[in-house]
């Protein structure tokens, strides 16, 4: 027992810091030594007794770290650092761009990500569509019939719940503005369970006319149009010619289906005769699902009545099943992998710069060794130099922290601002309390990371080299060899950045390369809003054609159509295509793209004619129908004969006009030039009556001919509203606005943590050659000449970046496995981009060993030698 | 005036009443070693006590190393006549302190 004692103080004292050590054991083991002698203790009540050296060694501990001598380590620390301006600022810009990036990242993800959705018990939201697997399409639109039976028959759901989005002119007072809508079923805001701020949601009877012609403002057309009036619920706008009531507006910050919609109106019933159909596709539905109920047991609740609708109606819903995505899924999906690679891309740079701060800071504590060591030698022990020097990395990650928030702040507006149409939810962002938690542990864990490797190589050093060294030496073989694995991992992990960048750059690239199948450059494009007495074929016809022709007629046009839905301009139209002497397929039809357009559409556009004849003037009501066909189509459709002057028939109606194929034109991305090009037809507007868009190709800047159009229009009817008026250099840019906005950041990162890299391989040759200078003029005295040094130093420069070569390509085989979404018509492991990368990154690395390399061959033997 | 805790309170008392050594004040107070000493060293690192080593050869003669002894400063002192009345306003100071 009296042993066990013993060993327990001795235990205990390990815990003392040193200064404190040898008196804490006398101390104790007087005591002990005092009671056994004169209290005749037994063994239990001693070891009792000795338990105390516990609380007591923790207490010393404690003190050791007591907010004064914090505060004095604090205090010398800022002393030290404002000493060396240069390298404190050094530090601190690395860190704060590596925070900065983090925290602005972080924020993002977690705006966009992390947050729950802005709804009611938003976990039990979903999106449902129709899973259409003959044609392999998982994510369909509803038809109307089909989500009437769903929201009779299944249990799983308290609301399911649909909505269409459009646009339309709205009236307010005598002014008409053009407005994004979203109509939905009576249910829909009372599923995502978001209370109006003024006035109430819609009532079921709403749903019926005339009593649908209500409407819900958002927060943001409120305060845009309505000047926020308090009042506002009650009062009467048209939207076109029918006026309608404003029942509510709904509070900032609700924006579904998208943050464009400015107002909700109820879906008129889809029980009525216009939508009992099961054909047509064009709900969007949501749904809420049961408390209790997963969302498993819904898809199967779904999936039994579309089994039933399959044996009722086989024509329609064959193979027809349903898709069920978390709400939240739904909306970030497409972004979730961007954003994580980029999240990681920022994490690999912070990383990049806390192994640079920690070769910096290694670089001092080498130069500071002699202090160190005389502390050492005045009583300081091991430990007492280690929160020192954890200390100066804590005051200078913090430093770094507070300067990143600040880069932050102005970075995240920045990227709500550019990434505002691509990432849902991005306008959300904001550095809040939990962004500020995220840098104070990213700065605090910066801080440890970096401080803690010098401390431990320069605290153990022993007491006389560092006397005896002093400067000069520096910190040892343990800090050399650290400082140049610090660089290898630098340049490893900057490799697999640059070559992940270089990926994404490439895929841009390859998009660019991608013909859209029609020129871009000089053309305008205006969308058109016509009043509803424009009802006819002949009105629309007539409209369209006097503009066409007054728009040609303008000097510098060179040519000018209209087609009702642009290429890049959303989810086009499309149509049912059946073709005469074939035998209908199974279930629905095949689906193809439709476009009702101009005569001139294609010369217009640029689109090349390849067979045939396209659109003329005298295709008109009395004619007969015709259709011009792409390249697609008649890949997929007509592989082995010319389609011209084959029938087909468009749409439902199994009674609809025969139309005669006339022609075949070049294919067109019409989702983009990443994009495969779909089979398309396309057919006269004289034909089929449509709004349209105006597309006008010009000599010289289009944007000049913007008011020119505009008074043309009004001319000739001044009801009629122009709206979306842009080029389509813009629209083209626009699509690839994502593409570009990850390559942009992928790339800064890139460039950063090559930059950093750089730094880092620079510095640790820069010190190995101060270092050696005594050994190369030995060298040089001996008879080595300038070439000689020239290749050592570049020579040792080489061997450590061909490892972080080695490293980075073997990380980077890997890794960028991750990111294949990003890319296109580019494999992961793309050889061409993996080579011209290795290329440049090594020629910029033996750079950095050749400035240092040049300076030591620069080197006076006589003087290197009297260095000492 | 920095306020010390109920226990510390004690352990001063103690002091103040001539009772020196760490065990003794154990014994005295009625509290655990493990109590006792961190009393001791945030007295000490106060200003309320401070620490000495006892004679040698004092020890010597008895076979058995050199205790450390605390004594009251004149701080130690003005401090625990305010800790003594707090206590005594909350009504808390035992007869044991009262007496020793």
């Amino acid at each position: 027992m009296p042993n066990l004692s013993h060993r327990l103080i001795a235990l205990a004292a390990r815990l003392v810091p040193a200064s404190a050590r040898g008196e804490f054991r006398r101390e104790w083991e007087a005591e002990l030594a005092w009671e056994a002698r004169h209290g005749g203790a037994s063994g239990g009540r001693l070891l009792r007794r000795a338990a105390g050296a516990v609380p007591d060694a923790l207490a010393l501990v404690r003190q050791q770290w007591s907010a004064d001598m914090i505060r004095q380590d604090v205090r010398y620390a800022l002393r030290l650092l404002l000493h060396r301006p240069g390298f404190t600022l050094l530090v601190v810009l690395t860190l704060a761009a590596g925070i900065g990036a983090n925290t602005a990242m972080f924020s993002v993800v977690d705006a966009v990500l992390l947050r729950p959705l802005p709804f009611k018990d938003p976990s039990r939201l979903v999106r449902v569509w129709e899973n259409d697997r003959l044609n392999h399409k998982p994510r369909y639109n509803v038809a109307p019939a089909n989500f009437r039976d769903w929201q009779e028959r299944t249990h799983a759901f308290e609301h399911l719940a649909a909505f269409m989005t459009g646009s339309t002119e709205m009236t307010i007072e005598s002014e008409t503005i053009h407005l994004e809508e979203a109509a939905v079923t009576t249910n829909f805001l009372d599923a995502l369970g978001v209370p109006p701020l003024l006035g109430r949601t819609f009532t079921p009877d709403e749903k019926t006319r005339p009593r649908n012609r209500v409407l819900i403002l958002s927060h943001t057309a409120w305060l845009n149009w309505f000047e926020a009036d308090p009042n506002v619920v009650g009062r009467t706008v048209r939207l076109g010619e029918t006026p309608f009531r404003i029942v509510g507006v709904m509070p900032r910050g609700f924006a579904y289906p998208d943050r464009e919609i400015d107002y909700w109106r109820p879906l008129p019933d889809p029980l009525g005769p216009d939508f009992d159909m099961r054909a047509v596709h064009f709900l969007s539905v949501i749904g809420r699902i049961r408390s209790g109920v997963t969302i498993e047991q819904a898809f199967a609740d779904l999936e039994t009545v579309n089994a039933e609708l399959q044996k009722q109606y086989p024509r329609t819903n064959d193979q027809r099943g349903s898709t069920v995505v978390p709400l939240r899924e739904s909306i970030v999906g497409d972004v979730r992998q961007p954003l994580y690679v980029l999240a990681a891309a920022v994490l690999l740079v912070l990383l990049i710069g806390c192994g640079n701060v920690a070769n910096l800071l290694l670089v001092q504590a080498g130069s500071r060794r002699r202090e160190l060591a005389v502390r050492t030698a005045l009583g300081a022990d091991r430990f007492r130099i280690i929160r020192q020097l954890v200390v100066e990395g804590l005051v200078l990650a913090i430093a770094g922290g507070a300067a990143g928030v600040l880069l932050a702040v102005w970075t995240t507006r920045l990227l709500a601002r550019v990434a505002a149409d691509y990432v849902p939810r991005i306008t959300d962002v904001q550095v809040d309390a939990r962004v500020l938690a995220f840098a104070v542990v990213i700065s605090l864990g910066t801080g440890l990371l970096f401080a803690l490797a010098p401390a431990w190589t320069t605290s153990g050093n022993d007491v006389q080299n560092g006397l005896r060294d002093g400067v000069r030496a520096g910190a040892g073989r343990a800090a050399r060899r650290l400082r140049s694995t610090l660089a290898v991992a630098e340049f490893a992990a900057a490799i697999v950045l640059v070559i992940g960048a270089g990926l994404v750059v490439r895929s841009f690239w390859e998009v660019l390369r991608v013909s859209p199948g029609f020129s871009v450059d000089h053309v305008l494009t205006a969308d058109t809003s016509l009043p509803s007495r424009y009802d006819g074929v002949v009105s629309l016809h007539q409209f369209y054609s006097s503009v066409i022709d007054r728009v040609r007629a303008v000097p510098g046009v060179t040519g000018a159509a209209a087609v009702n839905n642009l290429p890049m301009a959303g989810p086009g139209w499309t149509t049912w295509l059946t073709i005469e002497h074939r035998p209908p397929p199974a279930g629905e039809p095949p689906e193809v793209g439709y476009r009702v357009a101009t005569p001139g559409y294609f010369e217009t556009m640029r689109i090349p004619l390849e067979e045939g004849r396209g659109l003329s003037d005298a295709d008109t009501t009395e004619s007969q129908r015709i259709a011009v066909v792409n390249r697609a189509l008649v890949r997929r459709f007509f592989p082995e004969q010319s389609p011209i002057g084959a029938r087909i028939r468009i749409g439902p109606n199994p009674n609809a006009e025969w139309r005669t194929i006339v022609g075949i034109v070049g294919d067109v991305h019409a989702d983009g030039p990443d994009t495969a090009a779909a089979p398309e037809l396309y057919v006269p507007n004289a034909q089929d009556p449509a709004q349209l868009t105006v597309v006008v190709r010009t000599a010289g800047d289009p944007g000049a001919l913007a008011s020119t159009l505009r008074g043309i229009v009004r001319s000739i009817d001044p009801a009629v509203a122009l709206y979306d008026v842009h080029t389509l250099d813009a629209l083209l840019s626009e699509h690839l606005a994502p593409r570009r906005f990850t390559m942009g950041l992928l790339g800064g990162f890139a460039a950063l943590a090559l930059g950093l890299a750089l730094l880092g391989i620079y510095g640790v040759m820069s010190y190995l050659v101060v270092q050696r200078t005594r050994e190369i003029g030995v060298r040089m005295a001996l008879g080595a000449r300038r070439g000689d040094i020239l290749r050592m130093v570049v020579g040792e420069g080489a061997r450590l970046a061909a490892i972080g070569l080695a490293l980075g390509v073997a990380a980077s085989l890997v890794l960028t496995r991750t990111a294949e979404s990003l890319l296109f018509n580019v494999t992961p492991t793309d050889p061409s981009t993996f080579v011209a990368v290795c290329a440049g990154v090594t020629a910029v690395a033996l750079l950095a060993c050749y400035l240092p390399a040049r300076r030591a061959a620069g080197v006076n033997p006589l003087d290197a030698i009297r260095i000492e | 005036m920095r306020y010390i805790t109920y226990p510390t309170t004690l352990v001063l008392h103690a002091i103040a009443n001539g009772v020196k050594y760490g065990f003794d004040i154990a014994d005295r107070t009625g509290l655990q070693t493990g109590t006792v000493y961190p009393s001791l060293r945030r007295l000490e690192s106060l200003g309320f006590v401070r620490s000495r080593w006892e004679d040698e050869k004092a020890a010597h003669r008895e076979q058995r190393p050199a205790r450390r002894y605390y004594e009251i400063t004149a701080a130690g002192t003005a401090a625990l006549d305010v800790a003594l009345q707090r206590f005594e306003n909350l009504g808390r100071l035992p007869s044991r302190a009262r007496n020793a």
